[in-house]
């Protein structure tokens, strides 16, 4: 983390760029929250997942705007200690180690290219598996394991990085669905991995921000339960 | 440990085997890289140390449990440790059915995953 701290984001238009991709991920998060929360039967069945990762991005956009304010630049380091000391909950604390992940991996240039896109999600799958003894199948660790992977495929395909996204989502989508019959609390409970949802989420936002779209139409978040929730 | 008592009699759980459920959950729990060494002093009250487990039992036959782990460098230690007491006591409470009461979270020392 040496040269970490001389690296902020430099150009207004920068700060102004990972400012949008940051809170167009909280305004989807908002969005999906207590949907978020309906499906958090794991690890412990407390439906605080949506509000858990509503809290941790939040904490990103706040620095972003803090820094602004005060006229100083925020680095890399800045981004990553907010979300280490803000992070909540599980999904929150991993959410944290794949952002910080990706930020430290990101290209000094500002341009993502296939090979930076694959570097960044490597660096965020290694992070979040770091700090864990055993692994669960059927999470949010899981997601970012199959991003990095598709990541890696895409990565000498001459695509734009709104296609690159595009894939990133729809890998996303499948994986999310898969995590249903990953883990037996979920199966049994028919839902998928609240965290993993959550990620998705916020990627499917990212993904529609990079790509000029607004971000309120966004797409269905997949059929999240096999039976009709009890409310 | 007692679990419950009906006509047809009584039925146990050794707080060895809790301590066993105990540390399944906690090498699942995110933040935890290993487990420490347990409490230097023994307790006279602890029923069983298992690695980083302790359990022992309150007067009204409730569970107490003192975890001692190694926690990944780089996370947030008051958070982790708070996800750590809830999924253990939710997975000790599920499995066994007896409420546990209290739950110490010791960090014995923070590390990289080897």
């Amino acid at each position: 983390m040496s040269d970490l701290e001389l690296d902020s984001l430099r150009t207004s238009s920068e700060r102004a760029l990972v400012r949008r991709l940051a809170l167009a991920a909280l305004e989807a998060l908002e969005r999906e929250r207590q949907r978020i929360d309906g499906l958090n039967v794991y690890p412990v069945p407390d439906g605080d997942t949506g509000m858990n990762l509503v809290l941790t991005v939040r904490a990103l956009v706040e620095e972003l705007d803090q820094a602004e304010s005060s006229g100083l630049l925020a680095s890399r380091r800045d981004l990553a200690r907010a979300l280490l000391m803000r992070a909540r909950g599980t999904s929150g604390v991993i959410l944290s180690q794949i952002v910080r992940g990706a930020v430290e991996a990101a290209p000094a240039s500002g341009l993502i290219g296939g090979r930076a896109l694959a570097t960044m999600l490597e660096r965020s799958r290694d992070a979040a598996y770091s700090a864990v003894a055993k692994p669960a199948e059927g999470t949010i660790l899981t997601l970012i394991g199959e991003l990095a992977e598709e990541a890696r495929e895409q990565r000498r395909t001459k695509l734009s990085l709104e296609q690159r996204l595009e894939g990133l989502v729809e890998r996303a989508e499948v994986a999310l669905e898969r995590t249903r019959e990953q883990s037996p609390t979920l199966a049994e409970a028919g839902v998928v991995d609240a965290g993993a949802a959550g990620l998705l989420v916020c990627l499917r936002a990212i993904a529609r921000a990079v790509a000029g779209a607004p971000v309120v139409e966004q797409a269905p978040l997949l059929r999240l339960v096999s039976a009709p929730p009890e409310r | 440990m007692q679990l419950q008592e009906n006509a047809l009699g009584r039925l146990f759980v050794s707080p060895r085997a809790i301590a066993q459920v105990a540390e399944r959950s906690l090498d699942e729990c995110y933040g935890v890289v290993g487990l420490g060494r347990g409490a230097r002093i023994r307790r006279a009250f602890a029923l069983k140390r298992r690695h980083g487990v302790e359990v022992s039992s309150s007067e009204q036959g409730e569970i107490e449990l003192t975890l001692a782990v190694v926690i990944a460098h780089g996370l947030n230690l008051a958070e982790v440790a708070a996800t750590v007491r809830s999924r253990v006591s939710y997975e000790v409470e599920r499995v066994t059915g007896l409420k546990v009461a209290r739950v110490e979270v010791r960090i014995d020392d923070v590390r990289s995953r080897a």
